[in-house]
Order: C-alpha cells, then structure tokens, then sequence
C-alpha cells in the first residue's frame, strides 16, 4: 500500500479546510451556511404557510399556543477530484511520482472519511485513467489501488486537460492537481477560469531532488523525457541560473494564490507525512 | 646538455596545434536526459553556445595526446645528450677565404682542406663534432653530432668565397660553441695565409696546414677616371707575392680585341701601379688580365666597365652666375640646361640650384646657399651673419678629390647639422659649410654660401670641385669588378700560430661515449603514453572513444 496503516490512522485527525464549494444534490457530513435538513439543531422561527410541517416543534405549540419551525443547519457533501500527473517527467524519478499518489492518496483518506465524493484521475495530454467519484470510508481501498498502479507515460498538456476537466465537471468542488507543472501550455488561464467557476484548487507542485537541486557542472545537452527535445546548456553559472529560473516558476505558480488557490511546492526529500501534517496544514488546506 | 640533430623536425610541432584544433572541433557535451527541459529553455543563449563552443576545456585525454605528439617529435629530432657525462667536443674549421683557391695543391687548397677535413671527422666517427667555415665572417655549416656521414657531408657543401679570413672571430666562435668548462678541442684546416689570429684560447687548437706555396702574382687595384671626352686613364695595382722577380703580361681585352697590354717586371714582394689609356666609344667593358699570375687564379682577371650610354643633362637653376654657367661649361661631357625656375627636375640626371630653392628635393642635386624646406627642416640649416671661419676640412672626400682648398672665404653663410647621413666636407665650428648626403639612390652636396660673397669661385678648385660634384652626381662612367685585396693575394703562410698548435692527432685522447643518443629513450615514453592513453580512454570506455573529462 501506498500509505502505511499508521499514517492512515493519523490522517483519522485531520480534515479538509473548504470554502464556498457544495454539494446540493447529496447531503453530506459538512455543514453548510444554509439551513435546512440536518442534524444540528441551528434555531426556532415563526412558521410561515408553506413551510414543511414535519419540522413543527409542536411540544413548543403546546407550550406557547404559537407555531414555531426547528431549524437545522444543513449538511451538504463536496466532490473532491484528485487529478495527479502521470507523465514521462514525473516518472522520470520514480520517487516523484510515488509522492504524487500518496499525497493523492492523503488528500483522497481525508475526504472519503468526511463522507465526501472523491474521483482520481492521471493525466497526461489527457485523462488517460480514471477512478469515478466515490463516497465512503471503505473506498480508499479502491483509491489507494487505483493510485497505486502508477501513471502511464506521455506527454503533459495540463491546459487542455484542465479544460475538458471543467466541461465535464460542472459542479465546482475540490480539485487537487498533483504535478511538477513543466508544461508549456498556459495552464493558470484554465486554473483562473476554474477559480470563476468556484472551483476551489490545491496545487501540489511535487520536484525531486534532482530538480530542486540540481548538479550541473560542465557543458551538457539535456534531453527531455517527454519530448526528446535537447537544449545545449553552458556549465558557468547553470546551477544558480537554474535556482533562479525555478524560484521564477514558483513565484508564477504561486501568484494565483492571490484569487485563492491553494500552492504547496514540495519535495521528495520531504516524508509525506511531514508535508501533510506541516506543509498541508500552513496552507491552511487541513487542519 | 641537449642538442637535436634534425632540428628540422621541430616543424612538425605543429601537429600540436592540429590536435588541439581537432580536440576544439570534436568536443561534445555529454547528454543528460532531464525529466523535463521546460526550466534550462531560457538559460541558454545561442550566442552563449556559439562563443564558448570553441573553449578549450582540460582534458586529460588531451594532455596525454599532446605528449605523447610531442614526444614523439623530440623523437624524430634525434635528441643527443653529451657533457652530462664529460665527453669531448671538436669544432672543425674550415678556412674558406680566397687564397684557399691557390691551386698549388690538387685540386686546390680549399678542396684539399675539405678532404682533409673528412678524413679526421671519419676518424672520430662519434664523437661530437662541429663545421665552421672561416671567411670574412665565421658561418656554423653543421652543428655539434657524433653522425660523421652528416659532417662528411656539411663539408662537400662548402665553398670558398672571394673574401679575406677573419680567423679570430672564427676561433672565438668555435670556443664559444664548445662552451666554457667543457673539454674540447678545435681543429683549423687553413692556408696560413693571414696575419696573425692571436687570443687565448680555453680549448687546444691543432692547426692543419694545407699548401705551402707562394708563388702569386695578382691585381690587387683597378680604377680609372676621365680624362677627356671618350678617354680614360686606368690604373691597375699588381703585386708580386712569390719569393723571386716576376715578369708578367697585363692585357686589357675588350669585345673587340686586345685595347692594350704592358709587360711588368716585378720584384720579390712589390706592389706596382700600371697605367692605360683607352679611348671608348659609348658605354664598353673590358677584362684586364695577368699571364703568368701563379697558382692563385682568382687575382689574374678583374672586369671594367666605362664610358656612358648618352651624356649626362644637367639642369642648372639660377637667377645668373657666371662662375657655375663657366665651370659647368668647361665640361663637354654633359649636356647643360639653364633655367630661372625649377620645370620637371625629373627629367635631368641632375640638378644645380643656386639660391633658387626647390620646393621639393631631387635625387641628385647641388645646392648653393639653399635647400629645399623638407632638407632645412630636416639638417637644421641655419644663417651665420658674420664672415666664415673654416675649422676643419675632409680632403678625402672624393668630392675634394684633387682639390687644395687652402684659403676658403665667405662673408656670410649658412651651416647645416653634422648628422642623420650628412658627411661635412668642410666645417666651420656650428655645422658643415660644405655637406654632403647619400642615401641609396639619393646624393645631394651643399654649399652653404653664395658663390658671388666668396672666394672660392676665382680659385683653381672651383671648376675642379664642379668637375666632383659631376661625376660625384651623375651616372657612373667607371664601374670596377671585385679586385682581391693584398693581403688574399699573398697566399704565402703567415701566421705564427707554432706556439700554440699541438701536432694533428697528438692531442689527448678523446673520451669514448660523450654522446648519447636519447630518442629511444624518447620514443620508449611515446608508447608508454600512448599505450596508458588506450588503456585509460579507448579500453575503458569500451572501444568507444569519449572525450569526458
């Protein structure tokens, strides 16, 4: 299994941090601002003709001669979508890619057990598999298998996944993107159209060591896993040149926090746990 | 210390340069495969890929190629090693002045020399000897090697030259190669036919003689000057070197026969001048010849040519003066034109300005009390306002050939510096009165006063100087071949040098093995360096040859 059954019962603690997305059609275990069917009992207010008789608190009519409603706070569900790389570059190192699922696999734990609907996908240039949204604790059996068959390579087009991602997905919820977001196509466009569409977004942006720091100390020609394509690069300077053109990306990825998604670059020197419990929780996505 | 034999081979040092260059042209960036390339897009520039493609980076498959080339050329040169372990070193010097041409040996001195010469360095086969030629200036034929095959044949390629020896500077160049603190000796084959080559020598000098004989009679002067339209009186010097009275023929030959001939007698050791007349027509040559000259042939015949193609034009620029118009007009053999102006000096052979300054210089000029801006600026010319005080005069000029000049005066003048080529002819304590310059084609004379404020046009020297200044001036109408000196003329031995030489082969033995030969040595370091450079790159690397640091 991807995640131990320690950790797993760790995850037992926490629980996702969610704004504005909900699930009309089902009701779930997380409370909503409106009131309606639920358990919690919220407040009384003076019955009005129309309003449904079965929440009449009829003991206080008898107290009182007057016709009070029992308002609950209505728990609504929310669909969480686990969308995770699956190109060449991030099995490139396979570490990376192990990462991406277990976080996957976390964020996946943490929702199943708050009874929300949770689908996992891999992508490429596309949705190349994918786990159907599923409630209930006892599915994380089928997402931790799911996520542990690994991603199939390809070629990354994020924009175009992204995209046909919000045709098909109308509903807004929870989407978090686990990837190394090397991709050309212009990916932040589709993200922002998802934010308007109150999509609420966890970006996970998953780099190996190899990445993050780089050795490169002689002239090299690098070819790229995905697309074969060479660059020829000069060794004078390559290693803080690279520092600063990554420390560029993730400023870029980071400024869509800036309309309220969520960024958390990390590292495979870092233990899943540790990200999950430290990283996860700063960003405020768990608590 | 260490010398190479074929020094030619340096030349292929340059294959250095080729490996280097191919190294340049073949280095390739290793290939790295990257998870993705999307980061390093920008951090290349191609003009960055383009400047720095050319470094060279280091590279110990470099440095072992490099070696192991340049080892192998220090191979191919024949590194000789010797004095490290306290060999001999002899300089052969071969006299190659004119009087080794005497014949009184067959084929003649310096052909004998040589044989001689051959002889000894086949004795001495591996020992480090040396080739110096002796003339007028001392010339290394071969370097120091032990090959007597490559010093036999430096010695066929010599040849005699029609110069006198300068045996000093010959000895002192063979004990400079030798070097100080080595042992060495140097071995001279000469005529002794030169006064004496004294000086300390640090190494024994044996000195093999070759020809005894003195029997030489030759020219040892020749010239002649005008005397008259179409005339010239020659004058040749002959001397008798042989032990005894000579009678000898002198023939002056032209393309049309004998011009003339004397017969001379002359005695043991005396030096004789022999006059001619000849009248030319035009520009002709002559030979003068000896019969019965001695064993010495290359003093018996010296060329003469005289006369001139045209007569010379001479352009004379004044406003007036009767004292040049008259002295230049005494000369029939030119051609003499008068302006007030300068008009295209080009077209004359020479041109006399008198205070009429040109605005440009001519090549062959005289100038009176002027010269031209770029000559005053140049010479510094500068007026003495007071009357003229000679304080030394060059009487050996040939432009005061026959002159007295006892009494110069001027009431004022113009002097010029006494430098950059200028030869003062007459001085007078702040600079040169009477100058003149030669540069190449260039001849100029200046007279720095007015004919008219002197005394010097009512001398007799005037229309002689003139007569100078033209034939100083203009074309050349005497032309002399080479003319022996005495001294190589006198082919009899003349240098003592019985104090100092050991008898030839009476020396101290030479000590076997001072040479070592290093290039097996050099080519044994050639293949261990490229056999470490297979073992290290192309074995490890699987027959696949990287350049990877």
């Amino acid at each position: 299994m991807i995640l131990s059954s320690e950790f797993l019962q760790k995850l037992e603690r926490l629980s996702l941090v969610l704004r504005r997305t909900r699930n009309r059609q089902l009701a779930g275990s997380r409370k909503s601002y409106s009131l309606g069917a639920g358990l919690e009992f919220h407040d009384f207010a003076p019955y009005q003709p129309g309003d449904d008789y079965r929440y009449v608190d009829w003991s206080l009519y008898a107290r009182l001669g007057q016709l009070f409603l029992k308002l609950f706070v209505e728990e609504h569900d929310t669909n969480i979508h686990l969308l995770v790389d699956g190109s060449r570059s991030m099995s490139f190192h396979p570490q990376k890619a192990e990462l991406a699922a277990q976080l996957a696999a976390a964020f996946g734990y943490i929702s199943l057990r708050q009874l929300d609907g949770v689908s996992a996908a891999y992508m490429t240039d596309r949705i190349t598999t994918e786990l159907p949204a599923r409630r209930g604790r006892p599915q994380i059996f089928r997402l931790l298998q799911f996520l542990e068959k690994g991603p199939e390579s390809g070629m990354t087009d994020m924009a175009r996944v992204l995209a046909r991602f919000a045709y098909y997905h109308k509903r807004p919820g929870l989407l978090v993107i686990c990837s190394d977001f090397f991709c050309d196509s212009d990916f932040p466009q589709q993200i922002r159209n998802l934010v308007a569409a109150r999509w609420q977004i966890v970006l996970v942006q998953v780099l190996s060591t190899e990445e993050a720091r780089p050795q490169l100390e002689q002239p090299l020609v690098l070819v790229d896993s995905e697309s074969g394509e060479r660059v020829l690069v000069d060794a004078e300077g390559l290693t803080e040149r690279y520092r600063d053109r990554l420390e560029r990306f993730q400023r870029q990825l980071a400024s869509m926090m800036a309309f309220g998604v969520h960024y958390i670059p990390v590292s495979t020197d870092d233990s899943v746990e540790d990200i999950v419990f430290r990283a996860f929780r700063e960003q405020g996505v768990v608590r | 210390m260490i010398e190479f034999a074929n020094t030619a081979a340096a030349g292929l040092f340059a294959a250095l340069i080729i490996i280097i260059i191919l190294h340049l042209l073949l280095q390739r960036r290793e290939e790295r495969v990257v998870s993705s390339t999307y980061l390093f897009r920008e951090l290349t520039a191609v003009s960055s890929q383009l400047n720095r493609r050319l470094r060279l980076r280091f590279s110990w498959l470099l440095l072992a190629q490099l070696l192991a080339a340049a080892f192998l050329v220090m191979a191919v040169m024949q590194p000789d090693a010797f004095g490290l372990f306290g060999g001999e070193r002899t300089v052969v010097v071969v006299d190659a002045s004119a009087s080794m041409q005497a014949e009184d040996v067959t084929p003649n001195r310096f052909g004998e020399a040589v044989s001689q010469a051959q002889d000894y360095v086949s004795e001495r086969s591996g020992q480090d000897t040396a080739v110096l030629a002796a003339a007028a200036e001392p010339t290394v034929v071969q370097g120091f090697t032990s090959d007597a095959q490559r010093l036999r044949t430096a010695l066929d390629g010599m040849a005699p030259s029609e110069q006198t020896v300068d045996m000093e500077a010959a000895l002192r160049v063979a004990q400079a190669m030798i070097g100080h603190g080595h042992a060495g000796r140097i071995v001279v084959f000469t005529d002794a036919s030169f006064e004496g080559a004294s000086m300390d020598l640090e190494s024994p000098l044996e000195v093999v003689t070759v020809g005894q004989s003195s029997d030489n009679v030759g020219i040892v002067g020749l010239d002649a000057v005008p005397a008259g339209r179409s005339q010239f009186d020659v004058m040749a010097r002959i001397g008798n070197f042989s032990g005894e009275s000579k009678t000898v023929g002198a023939v002056l030959d032209s393309a049309g026969g004998t011009a003339a001939d004397k017969s001379v007698t002359l005695e043991a050791g005396e030096i004789r001048e022999v006059f001619f007349q000849l009248e030319v027509d035009g520009r002709q040559e002559f030979v003068l010849s000896l019969e019965s000259g001695g064993d010495l042939r290359l003093d018996d015949q010296v060329s003469l040519t005289l006369g001139l193609e045209e007569r010379p034009r001479v352009l004379l620029v004044t406003p007036g003066n009767v004292f040049l118009e008259r002295a230049l007009l005494s000369y029939p053999d030119i051609r003499l034109f008068t302006r007030e102006s300068v008009s295209e000096p080009q077209a004359y052979d020479l041109v006399v300005f008198d205070r009429v300054q040109p605005s440009a210089e001519v090549e062959r000029a005289a100038y009176f009390n002027v010269l031209p801006p770029d000559l005053a600026d140049s010479f510094g010319l500068q007026s003495q306002n007071r009357s003229l005080t000679v304080s030394s005069m060059d009487r050996t000029h040939r432009l005061f050939r026959f002159l007295n000049l006892g009494d110069l005066r001027a009431s004022d003048y113009r002097t010029v510096e006494r430098a950059g080529g200028i030869e003062s002819l007459v001085d007078a304590g702040e600079g040169s009165v009477i100058a003149a310059y030669e540069d190449n084609d260039q001849r100029w004379v200046f007279v720095g006063f007015d004919l008219y404020d002197s005394n010097f046009p009512l001398s007799v020297d005037f229309p002689l100087f003139i007569g100078n200044v033209l034939e100083w001036l203009g074309p050349e109408a005497v032309e002399v071949g080479p003319v022996l000196s005495p001294e190589e003329s006198d082919i009899g031995p003349r240098w003592d040098y019985t104090a100092e030489i050991e008898a030839p082969g009476a020396g101290r033995p030479a000590i076997e093995a001072a040479r070592i030969s290093l290039w097996p040595y050099v080519l044994f370091m050639t293949v261990l360096l490229i056999g470490a450079e297979w073992f290290l790159f192309d074995r490890s690397s699987g027959g696949k040859r990287s350049l990877r640091q």
